[in-house]
């Protein structure tokens, strides 16, 4: 419980490390916050004062600073130039959809990874082992932008069996619940597996070697010399020690799946926040871009937070340290 | 020993290159000589080069000899000259085929490796150096400046790296190579500066050290000289996961558009322009998709290897 209270507190202090660090990055460079004011002719003296006093750029920076940290405190991030709505509004919206696709992803990564992983250790040595681990590092090199590029290449332009973009097909509105059902996993199944695959393929690696580190302990030996059966041995000792540790990958990837991936959003044109960030970008956006930055950021701690909870939830013997 | 000699072989392999990029490439990976007739043609193409009598040049795919004349297709169109204008005829074969604008893909991909490569090299070692040095420092004084910056790497590890690049990016006017460079190397380092760190704690612990300080050397001399190499061995392994890594980045960044602008070529640019006309002319990512995998691939497997052989 101390453990857990320490890490909370820590969290705490590295998300105002993170608000500072933005808010600087955006005082650093002052005309990147309104790019047109201070460059239009036509703007009088005093409409740029209003515009910065509705704004509250004339007060001094640290008064600046803490309205800072208490708009992101209460939610307040700003509004988004672009979509005219708080920016809060923007992220929750492309949550939804990079949701939609990140959870399937998060499901296939780690069911598929640790299952590849453990069967791999199991045959150690042997060819299917080797095969799959050369196979699980070629996976884990590949750029995903390409394996989904490929991807489309293949099942929608060549075989034509699934979309290659959106979430929904046009006439999604007027189906019945088992045709949208359908649908939506229709247009699920690519992003979600050109998400999934890479860090399935950590995973398994990962898996892989805490397995071979198990397996190599002493008390696996007295295990097997005190004449327990294998599938004992494997369920309950085995397997729980070598699964331990793929819980901090768990916080990991956490942001992978629930921030999603700018690319493959790109890519199968999801509207996702990966999506909402490149175009914020692109269209000047500016406190969207913030906004996205400080959500994503928050989204890690909370993995990391999470992942240090699970571990001193399952391993006793870090509560004891 | 066999270890050491397969990543002397993909270092030389790597400079090899390097140096050899430019020389090898058939033809111009800038600029096209035709860029409506020899535009994307799919892989394997042959075309040719007529030079006329004016020395003028002309690009045809087809062409045959009958009563005096020389009768020739184009991509658009088709039309004959006489046998005495001609001059000479040179046959242009594209292994991985042309782009839109009409030039070599093999060229471009080999090109456009250079930069991937030069970016994700000298990233990664300035932000090594980067990282020995914040880790030298925390470790070697310890208490409050330890904190701090370990504190501050935290708050860097914390951000998600391609959001943070691309804000950064957003901010800075244009980029170059150089100030890729920089950008990756800065959002790198800290995993080196911790692990530096951890060995500096450890190794003032150890007996060596013990030994010196009772000779009576001086402690920054005892830090520079003695702890400092034990403790960049260990690091070392991380450089070419590194290396890996920012060329992976560097390809994203370059396929959303935010790195190196065309018309220089990087693998990453190109699959970006491929995506724009993926139905028509699916043979661009191909290449430069292969490419980036199969770098990534040998560093991951040259870190893969040193560390098998630690353990």
């Amino acid at each position: 419980m101390r453990l857990v209270l320490k890490r909370l507190v820590n969290s705490i202090f590295l998300s105002i490390g993170i608000a500072t660090l933005v808010f600087f990055l955006i005082r650093i460079l002052p005309s990147v916050s309104f790019p047109d004011i201070y460059l239009n002719p036509r703007l009088s003296e005093e409409m740029i004062r209003k515009i910065e006093s509705t704004y509250g750029l004339d007060k001094p920076l640290l008064i600046q600073f803490l309205n800072w940290l208490k708009g992101i405190i209460t939610g307040n991030l700003g509004f988004s130039f672009i979509h005219r709505k708080p920016v809060i509004n923007c992220i929750m919206e492309s949550l939804s959809s990079t949701l939609t696709i990140g959870i399937p992803a998060l499901v296939y990564s780690f069911g598929v990874g640790i299952l590849i992983g453990v069967q791999s250790a199991r045959n150690y040595g042997k060819l299917i082992d080797r095969i799959t681990s050369s196979s699980l590092l070629v996976l884990y090199s590949i750029p995903s932008f390409w394996l989904g590029i490929i991807l489309i290449l293949l099942f929608s332009y060549t075989f034509r069996l699934l979309p290659p973009s959106g979430l929904h097909s046009f006439n999604f509105n007027e189906m019945n619940f088992f045709e949208k059902t359908f649908d939506l996993l229709h247009h699920i199944f690519l992003p979600a597996l050109t998400l999934g695959t890479p860090p399935m393929a950590a995973i398994a690696k990962f898996t892989r070697n805490t397995m071979l580190k198990v397996l190599s302990q002493t008390y696996i030996k007295t295990a097997i010399a005190k004449g327990l059966d294998q599938k004992t041995i494997f369920y309950r000792h085995i397997l729980p020690n070598a699964l331990l540790p793929v819980i901090t990958l768990f916080g990991l990837y956490l942001p992978v799946f629930f921030a999603g991936s700018i690319v493959i959003e790109e890519i199968f044109s999801i509207p996702g926040i990966g999506k909402s960030m490149v175009d914020s970008i692109l269209q000047r956006d500016y406190p969207l871009t913030v906004g996205i930055t400080l959500f994503v950021s928050f989204i890690v701690i909370v993995g990391n937070l999470i992942s240090d909870v699970l571990y001193s939830i399952f391993d006793p013997r870090i509560r004891l340290k | 020993m066999k270890n050491q000699r397969k990543i002397l072989g993909i270092a030389i392999l790597i400079i090899l290159y390097l140096s050899l990029a430019d020389i090898i490439i058939p033809f111009d990976p800038i600029a096209s000589p035709d860029k409506q007739n020899l535009s994307n043609l799919p892989p394997l193409s042959k075309a040719y080069e007529l030079t006329i009598e004016s020395g003028e040049k002309m690009f045809v795919l087809n062409y045959r000899i009958y009563n005096r004349f020389v009768y020739y297709d184009q991509k658009f169109s088709s039309g004959k000259i006489e046998i005495d204008k001609l001059k000479k005829v040179k046959t242009l074969l594209f292994v991985f085929g042309t782009d839109n604008l009409g030039r070599d893909v093999l060229s471009r991909t080999i090109y456009g490796g250079k930069f991937s490569l030069i970016i994700g090299i000298f990233s990664s070692l300035l932000a090594f150096i980067i990282g020995v040095f914040v880790g030298t420092i925390s470790g070697y004084f310890g208490g409050i400046i330890d904190k701090i910056l370990m504190r501050a790497t935290d708050v860097f590890l914390a951000f998600p790296k391609l959001f943070l690049i691309l804000v950064i990016i957003a901010l800075t006017p244009s980029q170059t190579i150089l100030s890729l460079v920089l950008v990756l190397s800065l959002l790198n380092w800290m995993s080196i500066a911790r692990l530096i760190r951890a060995e500096f704690l450890r190794l003032k612990e150890a007996e060596f050290v013990l030994a010196l300080e009772s000779v009576g050397l001086p402690g920054l001399r005892i830090a520079l000289k003695h702890i400092l190499p034990n403790a960049i061995v260990p690091a070392l392994i991380n450089i070419p996961l590194m290396v890996g890594d920012i060329i992976l980045t560097e390809s994203i960044l370059s396929f959303l558009g935010f790195g190196v602008q065309p018309p220089t070529p990087t693998w990453g640019n190109m699959i970006s322009e491929a995506e724009k006309s993926l139905i028509s002319t699916w043979w661009l990512p191909i290449l430069p998709g292969l490419l980036i995998s199969g770098t990534v691939l040998a560093m991951n497997w040259i870190s893969d290897i040193t560390f098998e052989s630690k353990t």
